[in-house]
């Protein structure tokens, strides 16, 4: 696990590397206070609000994943480090599920981080223990795939600026219906589609199911949660496929 | 053709029944004076925002013959600010659709609406008839709502934890950064 260790050392050693985190808590901190305390905000329902605020956790937490994942391989070889990895004597695919391992890592302490602020919104409901444990589920989920999915582009793309870009790019493009869309486009056929098909989609109307419906329990969450894991067992088949053999295609 | 019978009453007129034989004409006999609707809910309501409340009626075809239906919708206006309010977050239920209605049949109308934002508004529920464009909606009286705003928490429950995560954080890393600091000989 020394890859591991070293990619968590760069991330919280020193206060530059953990400076997304500070951030992180400052953009809850901002939306909490917002809610609770402006006039207009603090009307809306406190389902809402956890909702509101469960969207904003998961989508920082896929961003974070995909610009952390997709660079990890592809900055090693442009860096001139990638070949010092490949002399520890582990193959090139445990490197990787180390490097996967340390960016789930990230947004679980990310996800430790916002838990106050899901408990301080929910005060009053009985949404705390199903707002905690549905974000953790579906964020854990959705991250590990994501970080599969980018690092898999990282390994394929070999170039941090394209691998970045296009990690970027399908971040957005599976976060664009839930938060972009109006509720108009949403019931189009074409909404409808990409919102059956997009794992991001099925995390957040999950959500929305259980803390504004008030839908708590697993039974009934069961088709959004099959959705985001056959999309992470995906993610898992591509990563397996870029991972195959990548030592002898660097020696090539 | 259509024959109207008055009846002469000692003193005042009143009609008392349309005597209607084919074909019907629409413009005497339309949804407009053969359907009412009759608000069952407090004309009065006053709550706070967050709160539900359920706007009852029914609706009463007055003809003894079969009625065309259509769509059943309650009306939201915002009195403070002139404007009409979109249904999307106060209303699962948007309409109501009636298929046809039976002579003098009467049916429940009911909407379970949350009461999203502080104001003043105004309710009622309308009727439109399918395919009768010529008509006018029929209309209930209204209701007068006073929406009282509501705070959820107390704005301190939530200061130490927005102040204090990140602080708990900033002072971890500087903690961090002073061990690190201290081994490397920043500090000596």
């Amino acid at each position: 696990m020394q890859i591991y260790k070293h990619e968590i050392y760069g991330n919280f050693y020193s206060w530059r590397g953990g400076l997304w985190i500070i951030v992180a808590s400052l953009i809850f901190s901002l939306v909490a206070y917002l809610l609770l305390t402006d006039k207009e905000l603090s009307l809306l329902d406190q389902g809402e609000m956890l909702y509101t605020l469960g969207q904003i956790i998961i989508a920082l937490g896929i961003v974070i994943a995909a610009i952390t994942a997709s660079s990890s391989i592809s900055g090693e070889i442009e860096s001139g480090t990638f070949e010092n990895i490949l002399l520890v004597p582990i193959k090139f695919r445990i490197i990787a599920i180390e490097k996967v391992l340390s960016v789930i890592t990230m947004w679980g302490i990310l996800y430790l981080v916002c838990i106050p602020y899901l408990i301080v919104l929910s005060n009053g409901t009985n949404f705390a223990i199903p707002s905690v444990f549905y974000v953790g589920i579906f964020g854990t989920i959705l991250v590990t795939g994501i970080s599969l999915l980018s690092i898999s582009l990282s390994i394929f793309l070999t170039s941090s600026k394209n691998s970045v870009m296009t990690a970027i790019m399908i971040v957005l493009i599976l976060l664009a219906p839930s938060l972009f869309f109006g509720s108009s486009l949403k019931k189009t056929d074409f909404g409808i589609i990409l919102e059956n098909v997009n794992p991001a989609s099925h995390a957040i109307n999950s959500l929305d199911s259980v803390l504004v419906d008030n839908e708590i329990t697993l039974k009934q969450q069961n088709i959004h949660l099959a959705a985001v894991s056959i999309f992470m067992v995906s993610c898992i088949f591509v990563f397996l496929y870029c991972t195959r053999n990548f030592e002898l295609k660097v020696m090539k | 053709m259509t024959t109207i019978i008055f009846v002469l009453n000692a003193t005042n007129y009143f009609i008392l029944s349309y005597a209607i034989t084919q074909p019907v004409n629409h413009d005497l006999i339309n949804s407009s004076n053969m359907l009412k609707i009759t608000l069952k809910s407090s004309s009065e309501f006053h709550g706070i925002a967050g709160q539900y409340m359920k706007i009852a009626g029914e609706i009463t075809n007055l003809s003894p013959n079969t009625m065309d239906g259509g769509i059943a919708y309650i009306s939201i206006v915002d009195i403070t600010e002139k404007i009409p309010v979109d249904l999307e977050d106060w209303s699962v239920e948007k309409g109501l659709y009636i298929p046809n209605f039976l002579p003098s049949q009467t049916l429940p109308l009911e909407w379970n609406i949350r009461l999203v934002k502080a104001g003043n508004y105004a309710v009622d529920i309308l009727f439109n008839t399918e395919g009768q464009f010529s008509s006018p909606p029929v209309a209930s009286s209204k209701i007068q709502l006073e929406v009282l705003p509501k705070f959820n928490l107390n704005p301190n429950n939530v200061l130490p934890i927005a102040f204090g995560v990140p602080g708990i954080l900033i002072g971890i890393f500087g903690v961090l950064n002073y061990i690190r600091g201290r081994k490397m000989g920043i500090y000596n």
